[in-house]
């Protein structure tokens, strides 16, 4: 391995743990909590992390992105909280679309954008996913209790089923969009002022 | 014995998985009670008072029912994963572990993730020192509201320094591993071998302990039609490869070429005798070499043993695949053409 290739493993291997770190101490608590977009949330700080991480390191070979949720996970499981393996699996899947949308249009704001946005739609997405492809569970059941829920959170009637659903995904694709700029910055200013004092 | 006892850490991580207090309480009182005899910690009132402070935190903070819940199967979990990684490390042998963990995650990955394993404590530290500067600077709640995004910025700052700094240290370690390894590199025809030979020859007469295989070639019409394998320490020489039907035991065939059996296990052993701290000429590391034939695994274990410095023959062009395939990461590259004084110059780099 040559001198990049080190670079590219301590990155990695340091913002995925504080992603990992991130998803076990908040996400147990946010679990408690029941806040409504909870896992969107916690998609959101992780996606800031990665981001700012990704976009300091010196060269970005491979798929750090990617390479950052596998360490995410690995920490997640050996961190004691609430184990689930759609949890590990969405964290996965929140890492591949992150690295899919800095794939397509770059490491540059629009690509962040993307990327976080693609992220934080997942956590809507994982249920008809993971549960429905994964674990057969009726497609029926699972769009009757997103529309139910969408319904609570934004006081729509279940009948409105496509302005609950266009609601319910702008409202991650926004949360998204604000940590994928924010990313977009916190990693330009980290450039900038690589030796930050807390 | 061994094997059963990794097979029984992976079952309690197994169990670890499961919301069921049926399958918790069980598999951590059985864990427990197997490690007790081994391991002191267990046997220390402090170290319970630790895990079940650890687990019941997220409690202590919001007083909820289903939050009780959550922090007794997190209490049971730690105990089952402490047992767990107790046995693992007992009871597995970390350098054999190395090339399945490769084989199964790719170099790369596999290393990330036992970095990441060893960088948890130094986390946590600057997760620690940031937070405390974070409470002493934003008392108020308001303040404390716009300190959170300075915190995580804090945060990832230090992370930041943490990241280079662990590269470095891993760049340095990877130096000091491998040996100083010097590439002879140029065209086809440019005088490579000539170099290398006549570096030998003027490292032996300073009295520095020699070894290696040279392959010089014999040319008909301006074409290389036969390579020998001469051993560098002895000058003793064999027929490695020809274009004329010389070979009576072909081995490889590459570029018009047939090697030799007898001429490569004679390069081979070449390469194999010599002296610790002794300077080694591998001529050349090629096609071959790139797909693990040839002097491929001989070379592998050339780079991490007691040679003081490895000179390698490497054709223009593949120094790259050749760097890449055998993971040198720092090195030196010597160039024929600049070697117009042969004598005076090989003078010069012998005495450097």
């Amino acid at each position: 391995m040559n001198r990049d290739d080190y670079y590219t493993v301590a990155y990695v291997a340091v913002f995925g743990v504080l992603w990992g770190a991130v998803e076990a101490t908040l996400g147990t608590i946010l679990h408690a909590v029941g806040l409504p977009l909870k896992g969107t949330l916690l998609t959101a700080v992780g996606t800031v992390i990665v981001l700012a991480g990704a976009l300091r390191m010196p060269a970005r070979r491979g798929l750090p992105l990617l390479g950052m949720g596998v360490v995410a996970v690995a920490v997640k499981t050996a961190a004691m909280g609430v184990l689930k393996i759609n949890i590990l699996l969405s964290i996965l899947a929140e890492a591949a679309l992150l690295q899919a949308g800095v794939l397509i249009l770059g490491y540059t704001l629009p690509g962040c954008l993307l990327g976080g946005i693609w992220a934080c739609l997942w956590p809507m997405g994982q249920r008809i996913f993971i549960y429905g492809a994964l674990f057969g569970e009726g497609l029926a059941v699972i769009f009757d209790e997103m529309t139910r829920t969408g319904s609570a959170w934004l006081g729509v009637p279940v009948k409105s089923v496509t302005v609950l659903l266009l609601g319910l995904a702008a409202a991650h694709a926004f949360l998204g969009a604000v940590a994928g700029t924010t990313g977009w910055l916190l990693g330009r200013s980290l450039r900038k002022n690589r030796h930050a004092e807390p | 014995m061994p094997n059963l006892k990794i097979f029984f850490a992976l079952a309690l991580l197994g169990t670890a998985f499961s919301k069921s207090w049926a399958w918790l309480i069980p598999a951590a009182l059985l864990a427990t009670a197997g490690n007790w005899g081994r391991a002191k910690e267990l046997r220390r009132l402090k170290f319970w008072i630790f895990f079940f402070l650890a687990s019941f935190l997220p409690f202590f903070l919001i007083r909820r029912q289903e939050m009780l819940l959550v922090s007794g199967r997190m209490f049971l979990r730690a105990v089952l994963l402490y047992n767990a990684v107790l046995l693992y490390v007992e009871n597995v042998d970390a350098e054999r572990m190395k090339p399945v963990l490769r084989r199964a995650f790719g170099e790369r990955l596999s290393l990330t993730l036992s970095v990441a394993v060893n960088i948890l404590p130094v986390m946590r530290r600057i997760f620690l020192q940031t937070h405390g500067v974070f409470l002493l600077r934003a008392p108020s709640s308001r303040a404390r509201l716009f300190g959170y995004v300075r915190f995580l910025r804090a945060v990832l700052s230090q992370s930041l320094l943490a990241a280079e700094r662990l590269a470095e240290n891993m760049i340095v370690a990877e130096g000091a591993r491998q040996n100083e390894v010097h590439i002879i590199s140029g065209p086809h025809g440019s005088g490579k071998t000539t170099l290398a030979a006549a570096l030998a020859e003027k490292f032996q007469e300073r009295g520095w302990p020699v070894a290696g295989v040279l392959s010089p070639g014999a040319f008909e019409a301006g074409r290389r039609v036969r390579i020998e394998a001469r051993d560098a320490a002895s000058g003793e020489t064999r027929l490695l490869a020809s274009r004329n039907g010389e070979v009576s035991d072909p081995i490889h065939e590459h570029g018009g070429f047939r090697f030799s059996k007898s001429g490569f296990e004679f390069a081979k052993e070449s390469l194999l005798r010599r002296a610790a701290g002794s300077i080694v000429f591998v001529d050349e590391i090629g096609p071959l070499e790139l797909a693990g034939e040839g002097y491929a695994e001989t070379l592998e274990n050339l780079l991490h043993a007691d040679a003081a410095a490895l000179y390698l023959v490497v054709r223009e062009g593949l120094v790259q695949d050749v760097t890449k395939k055998f993971k040198i990461s720092q090195y030196t590259i010597l160039r024929p053409p600049a070697w117009e004084d042969r004598a005076a110059k090989g003078t010069d780099h012998a005495n450097g």
